[in-house]
């Protein structure tokens, strides 16, 4: 038998008592964890961090409560983000890492078929802030509502919805603008590295 | 915006984990819930260790996340056992860490310097081996340098010196050891940074147990330039001054990924328990044969050289070939570890308090050039 019947919510709040607690929420959602991280920093960086995401949710734990859907997720993406953002600081300056919310391009454009969709998504994101970016990406990517991601994130439900309808609108733009090629748009995430 | 959500969805398709990263990162996450049980008030907690129990073999990166709740176990029943990162290195009568100073490079490290007596001749004119490393350990490292031990950084420690960064890798403190994956009473976790020093022209890897029930220290220790060779030949140098039952060594090539076919996953040599004579084995999936070398891990040195080519495996010892095999060997890139752990073939392991040094003083890899 598999699983343990008990809630994210009841474990969470077993947290501070029980520690090992925290091996039944890997056991449960470290394979989604590592498609977050891997999403962004690749694979295998993903799988030295996957540890670091539920060891520093353990530092934290007495702290938080589940979401109200019930998942552990919304706050472990939020655990994911700092790891990452810690992460790629440093990395820096590594090939391929934005300087700003840090996102392995290179590991994000091998799954991309064509080299023009490369472009299309760097042009898409990158005109985006960090926070926009991440919340687009936590929706487009790891299938949250606009709630949850509004809790990994620590904003409000209306900020995530606003920001949202924001981001959507700015990186339509930037698609449909005859803009330079995708040799640019590196140029532009390499010049930004290197000023930050 | 059904454009930008298709765009993003179209990209976020991603491998799912592996088990060894899976594995792995439990080890890791069960190592830091261990020591934070040790922090909170004791309530009701048990072990749980049947969530690995379809875990076997040896402590290798792909097996490492199964006993580390063993150590988690541990370490809440007996608060006393030290845990891996705060743990000293006991009293030692025969050798001392260098002292934690600033490394300072000696003289050169990848060499070509002449090998040590007993395999000389395998560098001669014609040979079908080429010397891609060797080192007789002329950079110094004080005991810690062997920390922050990872993967996805290149398999870097980031606490050793710059020029040995590019030289050594080493499984990382906490992962668990064979005897804690086949779930022995006596166990331990690699701790390389507890144990693991480059002074005197040697490595020293002095492996130690913890007092009562405590945990056993130890360390593998791969040589960069042989990490991921398909084919080579591997030599290495080494005593140990004062055997304590218990600890063993086993060099070992442990395939990268899973070889095809029948062919060996594994090739250890030289392996033993510290104090007694070691061999030589072929791991195939349905067989091992081995070898035995007319030596034992004590105070005399010994060389020994392990050739692996598209011809078969063969295994020297002194000068001595104390074996060979040819077909089915293994046809996939292997990573080549001097594992040091505890030992594992049933006996009572190292008694607690004690330790014991294994002294390397040459390490060298060739690639096939036949």
């Amino acid at each position: 038998m598999r699983g343990d019947p008990r809630s994210d919510g009841e474990l969470i709040a077993g947290l501070p008592g029980r520690p090992e607690l925290m091996g039944v929420l890997y056991e449960r959602h470290a394979p989604v964890v590592f498609r977050y991280l891997a999403r962004r920093a690749g694979p295998l960086a993903a799988e030295d961090l996957l540890s670091e995401v539920f060891i520093a949710a353990l530092s934290a734990s007495s702290r938080v409560v589940a979401h109200d859907s019930g998942s552990a997720l919304p706050w472990l993406y939020g655990i994911g983000l700092n790891v990452l953002r810690r992460y790629f600081r440093q990395q820096r300056p590594a090939p391929g890492v934005t300087g700003d919310f840090g996102m392995d391009w290179d590991a994000v454009d091998d799954r991309l078929v064509a080299w023009a969709e490369r472009g299309r998504l760097r042009a898409a994101l990158a005109v985006l802030t960090d926070s926009d970016r991440e919340l687009l990406l936590l929706v487009g990517w790891e299938g949250l509502s606009q709630a949850e991601a509004a809790t990994a994130l620590g904003i409000s439900p209306g900020a995530a919805r606003a920001r949202l309808h924001r981001a959507r609108k700015r990186a339509l733009s930037a698609l449909e603008e005859p803009g330079p090629g995708p040799d640019a748009h590196v140029t532009t995430i390499y010049s930004k590295e290197q000023a930050s | 915006m059904n454009v930008v959500d298709d765009l993003i969805s179209s990209s976020g398709r991603v491998p799912g984990v592996t088990p060894d990263g899976l594995h792995r990162g439990r080890a890791a996450l069960d190592a830091a819930i261990a020591a934070h049980a040790q922090q909170v008030p004791p309530v009701r907690r048990k072990a749980t260790a049947h969530w690995f129990s379809g875990l076997r073999g040896r402590a290798i990166i792909g097996l490492a996340g199964a006993a580390a709740v063993a150590a988690a176990a541990a370490a809440i029943v007996l608060p006393s056992s030290p845990s891996h990162t705060t743990g000293k290195p006991l009293a030692d009568s025969s050798a001392k860490p260098a002292a934690k100073a600033p490394a300072k490079p000696t003289g050169q490290t990848s060499t070509s310097r002449p090998a040590p007596a007993g395999h000389a001749a395998t560098a001669a004119v014609g040979s079908p081996w080429r010397l891609v490393y060797s080192t007789n350990f002329q950079v110094n490292a004080p005991l810690g340098s062997f920390s922050g031990c990872k993967i996805s950084t290149g398999y870097t420690c980031s606490g050793l010196p710059k020029a040995l960064r590019g030289q050594w890798w080493a499984y990382g403190d906490g992962w668990p050891d064979t005897a804690t994956v086949r779930h022995l009473k006596v166990h331990g976790y690699y701790s390389p940074s507890t144990t693991v020093w480059i002074a005197g022209g040697m490595m020293n890897i002095r492996m130690w147990r913890g007092t009562g029930t405590g945990t056993v220290h130890s360390a593998a220790v791969l040589p960069k330039a042989a990490l991921g060779k398909e084919y080579g030949k591997y030599v290495v140098t080494f005593r140990v001054p004062d055997p304590v039952p218990g600890y063993k060594s086993a060099d070992l090539l442990w395939a990268m990924k899973s070889p095809t076919g029948g062919t060996a996953h594994e090739i250890d040599f030289p392996e033993g328990g510290w104090g007694l004579p070691f061999k030589a084995f072929i791991h195939y999936p349905s067989n091992r044969p081995q070898f035995a070398a007319n030596a034992s891990f004590n105070s005399s040195w010994n060389t020994t050289v392990l050739e692996w080519s598209p011809h078969g495996v063969s295994f020297y010892c002194n000068g001595k070939l104390i074996g060979s095999a040819s077909g089915n060997v293994a046809d996939v890139p292997m990573r080549w570890v001097l594992q040091n752990e505890t030992e594992d073939n049933g006996t009572a392991g190292p008694a607690p308090n004690s330790s014991s040094t294994i002294q390397i003083k040459y390490v060298a890899y060739y690639s096939w050039a036949g």
